[in-house]
């Protein structure tokens, strides 16, 4: 697989395990914002 | 404003001043100057990039937003921790391989010394206006709260940040930031308190949410696809994600924050920290002009939020039509008030018809006090033809003045410099270090001493905050300080995006087609908002970072397949 400019093998996150995990958790957690912020719309629109 | 105030304000602006110059007093080389110790941990810079991005505009214009227009800016920042992970991944590393001082660096190492420069000057041309409206922006406060002249505040503003930027350099940035950020966030969340405590008694924060809800101010998500509308999902997810890639990954004055981090490990957590937190912090900041919306609907606000406008029509033949305005004011605000208690009534125990008759009355009452303030700004445009009648930017600060207790006062106005002085000391920084390192250093005066160009470093930040100064005298001219700032940096990033997105991704673009295009790019972008502002185009400017973004890409590639056949 080709490997992103710079990669290093040594770069871990504290938590989570990889990047692409942590990445993964920052965008659920943008999606459940978004979901809640248009719940809050429809509820008063 | 009481004693008590001035001393809060002072003392906490001066404590951080004395704390950036004491804290990077040993600062002997350009390379600890302009890059800082690179050992900044992951929260240091996170909040560094937070407080850069936050600038008094954010604390001034945006609750003054959400008292307008409602929540829908909020959208505007969706991209942004796509933005982050986009960065994390292709950006971050290579940067902090290649360990250098600016992101236009890594131009002349992929293409040439011409696409550097170009680069680097977009950048210095759009940043060094930014920087002129981040100082405006607390300005106009003082200036309107004690009568100072602009000139003589701005002046001030400049050179409170000014002393520690040219002490420490970067890490006098990043330093002072994590406590501007602490006075800020406290600030801001003691303000909300404070705005609740006020309400009536009947009115608390659920009701709050119901009256704002029932008059349309809760429109937080909007997903029709219209290139005219400012913000929606897909201006903010499309156009956003290109806007914020830019800043984030070839603003200097973002790119110098996370450059200073211990590791790579410690830029991207730092990056991903803001990609979390920005956009609930953005929803607070929006949701707290609520609460003055709602807070207004029960005290009496001006019929023009700018005292100095309506201090223009008092002097003048107009004052008796503006004494009749202000009376209608005051007349429809009683009845505000009732029609709000009577929505709040029909909700807690009415039926739905009830809920939308008494609605209606209350956005009715909306709609003549809108009119009656329309035409007041109106009067005052006709006394004062120069007067920007935009007062959405004084909503907040007016509800700080009238309505906060002594203390807290000089605590919000401490708030609002810090705020302008995270973001002024950040872009003075970045583009000091951009002079020295991609202009000066490298084409203008080379193989001096270290310390020459540490010297230079130091001049170069006074230059442009001089510069800054100049150009906040006509910030004035801008409708909307917050959009004003937007619409500048949608100009230059995407073409900026575009450089960096070829350099990344089409691998057989030369330094000579990636040239071509990005003036080509610039053109296209300048064109296309000049065509919008004469009304023969409707494109929102958000739009305009991804055209810019895409233009220098597609010519690019087109170039590099013809040198090629």
């Amino acid at each position: 697989m080709k490997r992103p400019p710079g990669y290093n093998p040594d770069d871990f996150p504290p938590i989570l395990g990889t990047w692409n995990r942590f990445y993964l958790v920052v965008l659920l957690l943008h999606a459940l914002l978004i979901a809640l912020f248009h719940l809050i719309t429809q509820a008063y629109s | 404003m009481h004693w008590i105030d001035w001393t809060v304000m002072l003392g906490t602006l001066a404590a951080i001043v004395a704390y950036g110059v004491w804290h990077t007093r040993h600062v002997r080389s350009s390379r600890e100057y302009l890059q800082g110790n690179k050992d900044m941990p992951w929260w240091t810079i996170g909040l560094s990039i937070m407080a850069t991005q936050a600038s008094a505009i954010t604390f001034l214009s945006t609750p003054g937003q959400a008292y307008d227009d409602g929540m829908r800016f909020a959208q505007f920042y969706f991209g942004l921790p796509v933005a982050m992970i986009f960065l994390s991944v292709f950006v971050l590393p290579l940067y902090y391989r290649l360990n250098v001082y600016t992101a236009y660096e890594y131009l002349e190492q992929r293409f040439d010394l011409r696409v550097r420069t170009l680069t680097a000057s977009l950048f210095l041309i759009a940043r060094g206006l930014a920087a002129g409206i981040t100082i405006y922006a607390p300005s106009i406060i003082l200036s309107s709260l004690m009568g100072w002249s602009l000139t003589l505040t701005n002046l001030l503003m400049a050179f409170l940040v000014i002393i520690y930027t040219v002490a420490g350099g970067t890490r006098a940035v990043s330093v002072t930031q994590k406590q501007q950020m602490i006075v800020i966030l406290g600030g801001m969340f003691l303000a909300a308190v404070i705005l609740l405590h006020q309400l009536p008694d009947h009115v608390g924060l659920q009701e709050s949410v119901q009256l704002a809800g029932r008059m349309g101010k809760l429109n937080i998500v909007d997903f029709t696809f219209d290139l005219s509308n400012r913000y929606t999902f897909w201006s903010g997810m499309l156009g956003g994600v290109f806007l914020f890639l830019s800043y984030f990954g070839t603003d200097q004055s973002q790119v110098q924050r996370y450059l200073s981090g211990k590791s790579l490990t410690e830029g991207r957590l730092g990056l991903l920290f803001n990609g979390i937190v920005k956009v609930p912090m953005q929803f607070l900041i929006l949701f707290t002009g609520i609460l003055v919306y709602v807070f207004f609907l029960y005290h009496p606000a001006p019929v023009h939020f700018n005292r100095a406008n309506l201090d223009k029509v008092i002097l003048s033949p107009e004052g008796d039509r503006l004494r009749d305005h202000e009376q209608t004011h005051t007349l429809l605000a009683t009845m505000r008030q009732e029609a709000a208690d009577d929505l709040l009534m029909a909700i807690d125990k009415g039926t739905s018809e009830d809920v939308e008759q008494a609605r209606v009355r209350l956005a009715d009452l909306q709609q003549a006090d809108r009119s009656n303030r329309e035409e007041v700004q109106a009067l005052i445009k006709s006394v004062a033809p120069e007067a920007d009648t935009n007062d959405r930017d004084y909503v907040f600060v007016t509800f700080i003045t009238r309505y906060l207790p002594v203390g807290l006062i000089g605590l919000l106005l401490a708030v609002i410099f810090s705020a302008a002085m995270s973001s002024i000391s950040s872009e003075l920084n970045a583009l000091a270090t951009t002079t020295v390192v991609d202009v000066y250093r490298r084409s203008l005066v080379r193989d001096k001493s270290d310390h020459h160009y540490l010297r230079a470093s130091r001049m170069f930040t006074i230059f442009w905050g001089v510069v800054a100064l100049v150009f906040a005298e006509t910030a004035n001219l801008f409708e909307n300080l917050i959009q004003a700032v937007n619409i500048i940096g949608s100009l230059f990033y995407g073409t900026i995006l575009g450089v960096f997105l070829t350099a990344f991704f089409l691998k057989r673009a030369g330094g000579r087609e990636v040239f071509i295009a990005a003036l080509f790019g610039e053109f296209v972008v300048i064109g296309t908002y000049l065509l919008d502002t004469q009304g023969h185009v409707s494109v929102a400017f958000l739009w305009l970072n991804l055209i810019g973004c895409l233009v220098v890409m597609t010519v690019s590639w087109l170039l590099s397949l013809s040198r090629r056949t």
